[in-house]
Formats: structure tokens, C-alpha cells, sequence
């Protein structure tokens, strides 16, 4: 799937904050500091984390080598949201989802904050 | 209607900050942060009380070498600390702080007499609105529900920057973009998620239909706090950019940060800036990008750190984290002597109340949530 491209079937939607084109990943989660760290590691290329945390220092070391954000809660002004603009990073906010999502799955955001797998 | 300038009453400052912080702590659904790194509702408790408690001395003390209006004043400089979130966080400590008093009084079924603190509470809350008044170029106070601008230079220093900027050439714009970006995660991460030092000003009009406003980065080369050991700091006090608009909308708030109300927004002109202890200079992208660059190391470092502390840190840090924004005003007055006893009395109030603040953690926030209006978020006092 590239960019914006919407395939499959839309599970989800949300408030886009950046990344008025869409954006497309592979899933990644993090609910642990250790979490955060074995990404690191592992580099997060081409990963779109999603998470509960409307808070952009749980995951500050690898915040700006996403592909993109998908967030369950927060808005325009929780930090998550400032420092993904500021970056220029795609992020979806206040992300409802209608099915769950799996770490590995593949998944596109369209222009209007459609999620799709 | 908006507060303005002029005979202004402790009381009244105080109810109209309780409306004001009201309508913008719903607006951004505060009571429903969380952290897995921090314990945000109990540090935040803590950081209220230590302000309560060690904030009006502190202001004896600074009567006796300054007034609030000379701060206010000397605080319209670009790239400046204090900025508009250092007051607002004494006024916020010191009201919050307060209420966590007669909610603890409530828990354990003693009187509470919302005039025995009246001095104090009159004290702060005449410094706040003095200083902000002075901070400001109009007659307003600071930006809530029906002030959305927050302009605080004089027009010859907007003249200055303004003829320094020049159009974005190549990729400026996404270099400027990531060292903001870059530096504004490492002030969360320095800040202990708490949105310090991320200043924002303006709008300016230029006249000719020309729009500027200030973006700036503070506190970067903190010595205060316990986790920003020295090779965490970065080179420089604080780094900004100026962004020239064709007319946009902006949306200023109390926390002295920004939003632009259109979803897309195009630069037409940008310049850039760094303070190096008094002296502020103009720079070029290429030095705001090696700040950046030494950002980045830091950041993980510091990320790194946090992630070792104990629990009770989690919690305990509110009180230097509140204590930080307090300081400025000290250093800003000279008033260096006050530096120490001030760091003694911090460290006393945190000790003190990391005793019991876990008990009042959840009923403070349940009335963050919950309260109707100003005079229910603050009880009101009549004041001298």
C-alpha cells in the first residue's frame, strides 16, 4: 500500500494532526520504558507506533525516526500532537478503533484520518 | 469581559485566572494525561504544594530588591526566562496548592477558613497580575477564553527582527522545522513532560499585511534541576525564530504556547536567534542545527536516566520541577542571595508534603474535573 492509498477495509479513524497525504506502516507498540528501548535497538524504520500515551516523552528516543503515530486519546494541544507537528511527523490523534491492531500488521491513514489494514 | 490593566485586586486577578485556567485545562483535557515514566497527577499535586508553600517568602524577599512591574518590564526580550509560563505557574502552584489544602482539611475533618491565607493568597496573586500587565504591550492581562494574543515586544525590537528576516531559501523550512521539532522534544524530556521552556509571542503586525511571531526554546542549559547533570546541557541558554506570515489566524494561551487556527500555513520570511546568558544575537539555521545536534545524544540520555529512577522520584520530582520556574524571577532580580535558601526551602516543602500528597492526589484531580466554575476551582477570599 502506498501513501494515502486507501486498500482493504477501514477499521478505525481519527483527528489527523500532520500528514494532510495519508502515511502507511507496519505496526509497532511500546507499553514499557523497555519496550521504547528494544525498538530502539531495533530501529523503527518504516514503523507506525500506536499507542495509548498521549505523552511524547514515553517514547522520545524514537519519536523522530517513526514513519508515523496512531494515538487512542489526546488532541491538538497534548505534546504528542506539538512535537509530531513541530517534527513534520504523520499523527492521528483520538484514534477510534473498531478492530484491534497487531503489532506487525500492515495499516494506511488516509488524507481524512481513515485507518485502513 | 477580559481582565485589562489598571486597578486591579488580588481577588479579582485571582477569580479571573480561575475562569481563565478552567476554560484552558478542559480544553486540553489535562486531568486525562498519563506517563508511563511519571507519576503526572501526584508530581503535579507536590509541585502545587511546594509553590504554596515556599512562593510567598520568596516574594517578601524579592519586594525588598524589586517590584513586579520592573520584571514584567525586563521580561520583553526575545528569547527571554521568565516568559508568561513562570508566572502562571506561581499563580497556578500557589490557588491549586491552596484547594489541595481545604481538600486535605475535607479528608481529615478539620476546619478550613478560606480568609487565613488571605495576605498570601492577595500577595501572589497582585504579583501575577502585575507582572503580567507589565509583560505586555496592550492593557490586557494574559490570553484565556477572550484574549487570544500575547504580544510583549516593543514595536522597534519587532522593527529590529523583522528587517532580519528573509525569504526561506532551498530546504530551510524543513531544517528549521526538524531543530524545532528536535529541540522541543528535549525540552519535554528535560521538563519531565511538562511544557517548559516552549515559548511562543505575538502576533506582531508589520504593517503592508505582514504577520510575525516569535517561536522560541528556552532553559536549555539548565543548572538547577537534579537530573540535568552537565553533559545534558546543551551549548547555548536558548535559541528562537521569527516566521513572517501573509495574515493568519493564531491562538495564544496562558502556558505562553501558540496554535495556528488554519491547517495549513506558509512562511514568508524567517530569521533566527540564540541567547547566550545576557547577550542575544542573531544565528544562522546551520548553529541552531548544531544545538539541535547535541540535542539529540542528550535526549536519550536523558530519557535513559528517568527511566532508572525509583518510584518515589517519580513523585518527588514535581518539587524541584515546579521549584525551576520560580528561580528565574530570583536570577532576573539579582537577587542571588535568595538562590540558596530558596533551594533549602524547596527541599523541605517536598520531604514534607511527599508524606501525605498520595492522599489527596486522586481528590485534587477529580476537582480539576469537576468544578463548575472559577469560584468553585478556587475558593474565593476577600482579601486587604
Amino acid at each position: 500500500m502506498s501513501a494515502g492509498e486507501r486498500a482493504g477495509t477501514q477499521i478505525g479513524r481519527g483527528m489527523v494532526i500532520t500528514g494532510g497525504e495519508g502515511f502507511s506502516g507496519r505496526i509497532a507498540t511500546a507499553e514499557s520504558v523497555d519496550d521504547v528501548l528494544s525498538l530502539l535497538e531495533q530501529g523503527v524504520e518504516g514503523r507506525v507506533l500506536l499507542t495509548d500515551q498521549a505523552s511524547a516523552t514515553a517514547i522520545a528516543p524514537i519519536l523522530p525516526s517513526l514513519t508515523g503515530v496512531i494515538c487512542t486519546r489526546g488532541g491538538q494541544s497534548a505534546h504528542l500532537a506539538i512535537v509530531s507537528r513541530s517534527l513534520g511527523l504523520p499523527c492521528l490523534m483520538q484514534a477510534e478503533l473498531d478492530e484491534e491492531i497487531e503489532p506487525g500488521d500492515d495499516v494506511t491513514v488516509d488524507p481524512e484520518g481513515g485507518i485502513w489494514r | 469581559m477580559a481582565l485589562t490593566s489598571g486597578a486591579l485586586t488580588g481577588p479579582e486577578i485571582a477569580r479571573e485566572y480561575a475562569d481563565a485556567i478552567l476554560y484552558t485545562v478542559r480544553r486540553e483535557k489535562r486531568e486525562a494525561m498519563t506517563s508511563p515514566l511519571y507519576d503526572l497527577p501526584g508530581r503535579s499535586a507536590l509541585g502545587f504544594e511546594v509553590i504554596r508553600a515556599t512562593a510567598p517568602d520568596l516574594l517578601r524577599g524579592l519586594a525588598r530588591r524589586t517590584t513586579p512591574e520592573e520584571i514584567g518590564l525586563a521580561m520583553r526580550e526575545p528569547l527571554m526566562r521568565p516568559y508568561l509560563l513562570q508566572p502562571f505557574i506561581l499563580m497556578e502552584g500557589y490557588f491549586v496548592g491552596r484547594e489541595q489544602d481545604r481538600i486535605r482539611a475535607e479528608l481529615e475533618g478539620r476546619d478550613w477558613d478560606p480568609e487565613a491565607d488571605a495576605p498570601d493568597a492577595d500577595l501572589v496573586a497582585t504579583w501575577y497580575g502585575r507582572i503580567c500587565a507589565a509583560y505586555r504591550t496592550d492593557d490586557h492581562v494574559f490570553p484565556g477564553k477572550e484574549v487570544k494574543d500575547q504580544p510583549v515586544l516593543e514595536q522597534d525590537r519587532v522593527a529590529e527582527i523583522a528587517v532580519a528576516c528573509a525569504a526561506p531559501a532551498g530546504d530551510e523550512i524543513e531544517r528549521s522545522r526538524q531543530v524545532f521539532g528536535t529541540l522541543e522534544l528535549y525540552a519535554l524530556t528535560l521538563h519531565g513532560e511538562q511544557r517548559d521552556g516552549i515559548c511562543d509571542h505575538g502576533p506582531y503586525d508589520l504593517g503592508g499585511g505582514g504577520l510575525l511571531v516569535m517561536h522560541e526554546i528556552n532553559d536549555l542549559a539548565n543548572d538547577y534541576l537534579p537530573w540535568s547533570e552537565p553533559d545534558v546541557r546543551l551549548p547555548v541558554d536558548a535559541v528562537g525564530v521569527a516566521r513572517v506570515h501573509e495574515p493568519v489566524g493564531t491562538e495564544f494561551d496562558m502556558f505562553g504556547t501558540m496554535n495556528y487556527t488554519e491547517p495549513s500555513v506558509e512562511t514568508r520570511e524567517h530569521c533566527f536567534w540564540i541567547r547566550e546568558g545576557a547577550q542575544i544575537r542573531s544565528a544562522t539555521l546551520d548553529e541552531l542545527e548544531e544545538v539541535a545536534a547535541a540535542a539529540r545524544p542528550a535526549t536519550a540520555k536523558l530519557f535513559k536516566s528517568v527511566a532508572g529512577w525509583d518510584e518515589r522520584f517519580r513523585t518527588a520530582y514535581g518539587g524541584p520541577l515546579f521549584a525551576n520556574h520560580l528561580l528565574p524571577f530570583v536570577r532576573l532580580a539579582g537577587a542571588t542571595d535568595l538562590e540558596s535558601p530558596f533551594a533549602e526551602a524547596v527541599d523541605v516543602a517536598t520531604e514534607a508534603a511527599m508524606a501525605w500528597i498520595r492522599d489527596t492526589t486522586g481528590p485534587v484531580w477529580r476537582h480539576f474535573s469537576t468544578a463548575r466554575d472559577g469560584n468553585e476551582f478556587f475558593r474565593p477570599f476577600a482579601g486587604s
